[in-house]
């Protein structure tokens, strides 16, 4: 005969306050002030360098700039630093299936 | 007392499906940021077609690209991004429930969208005097090339399907904006305007990749 032992208790569900649910997202007023003046400049400088004899780098230099800006607006702005583990995995997917299709292309076309 | 006052004890409780408030939160995130991802996609695809035309027709590109109004393409970027700026101050201000900021900012953020799609509507009349048009329609003497045709297609298509983007966002701010007014967001509940801002600072991370490849390339 088996030895059974009794299951511990289900746990209680418990209810989260009412009050302070989005306090975990909370970013701070300068933080918005910050990434603001952030992307005016580098907005400011990606139109700079567009007058830069950059060569074959120019498109490389203003993707950076707009890589620069769309990370201060997700992490900032969207709270992504402040979000679960699955939203962040979620983020991260958008840029790794663009960047995949981007560079499968690039390779496809350059290898014809 | 309606459902969604302000007062309603019920709009502090979680639906019956979910254990408590915090859990349906996390899940009404969640379910945005998969929303976002089908956009991404959408966009995405546009951009890998870019990216081969772009390498198979170089030159003409280039020289498309010139006829883009880089001032209206810059000015445009700036009001998105402090748009993007007083959406976010809007959720700001709902957490410290100031029903004005919240008004004030999405008031704000509205006025900015609406001056991006007139400058875009200015920019989209100049190419049409210049017989720029998409797909068949172009004829442009200026820029005869089959790359520069090209170029343009997909110039309207990624711009245009962006411009609808951003008409769509400031409906859904518009409605935010009148329950703000009407004082639906709460510092403790005010899940339905972060998700309304979430798509619009989707719609300026898109436009500020539309930016460096429609009008700054040579």
């Amino acid at each position: 005969m088996t030895d059974r032992t009794p299951l511990p208790p289900e746990p209680s569900v418990t209810r989260a306050p009412r009050a302070g649910v989005s306090a975990a997202h909370a970013e701070s007023g300068r933080a918005y002030v910050f990434a603001w003046l952030a992307l005016l400049a580098l907005t400011l400088l990606s139109f700079g360098a567009h007058f830069l004899e950059l060569g074959a780098l120019a498109t490389a230099v203003s993707l950076a700039f707009a890589g620069l800006k769309a990370t201060v607006v997700v992490l900032v702005f969207m709270h992504v630093r402040q979000e679960s583990v699955s939203v962040r995995t979620v983020a991260g997917m958008n840029v790794a299936w663009v960047v995949l299709l981007s560079v499968g292309i690039a390779l496809d076309v350059a290898a014809h | 007392m309606a459902r969604g006052h302000p007062n309603d004890a019920r709009l502090n409780e979680p639906a019956d499906h979910f254990a408590t408030l915090a859990q349906q939160e996390q899940a009404s995130h969640l379910g945005m940021w998969l929303f976002l991802t089908s956009e991404v996609l959408l966009f995405g695809a546009l951009f890998g077609l870019y990216t081969g035309y772009r390498l198979e027709y170089a030159a003409d590109f280039a020289q498309a690209v010139q006829h883009n109004n880089i001032a209206i393409g810059t000015i445009n970027t700036a009001l998105l991004v402090t748009s993007s700026f007083s959406a976010a101050w809007a959720v700001h201000s709902a957490r410290l429930g100031s029903r004005r900021g919240v008004v004030t900012s999405l008031a704000v953020t509205l006025l900015l969208g609406l001056g991006f799609l007139v400058l875009k509507l200015v920019e989209y009349l100049e190419h049409f005097q210049a017989g720029i048009y998409p797909g068949a329609l172009y004829h442009s003497t200026e820029l005869p090339s089959h790359g520069a045709n090209l170029f343009f297609t997909l110039y309207f298509f990624l711009t245009g399907l962006h411009a609808l983007h951003v008409v769509a966002g400031l409906s859904a701010l518009a409605v935010l904006a009148v329950l703000g007014w009407l004082g639906r967001h709460t510092p403790e509940r005010h899940t339905s305007l972060e998700l309304g801002v979430l798509y619009w600072h989707l719609v300026d991370v898109i436009w500020i990749f539309v930016w460096p490849l429609m009008y700054l390339q040579k």
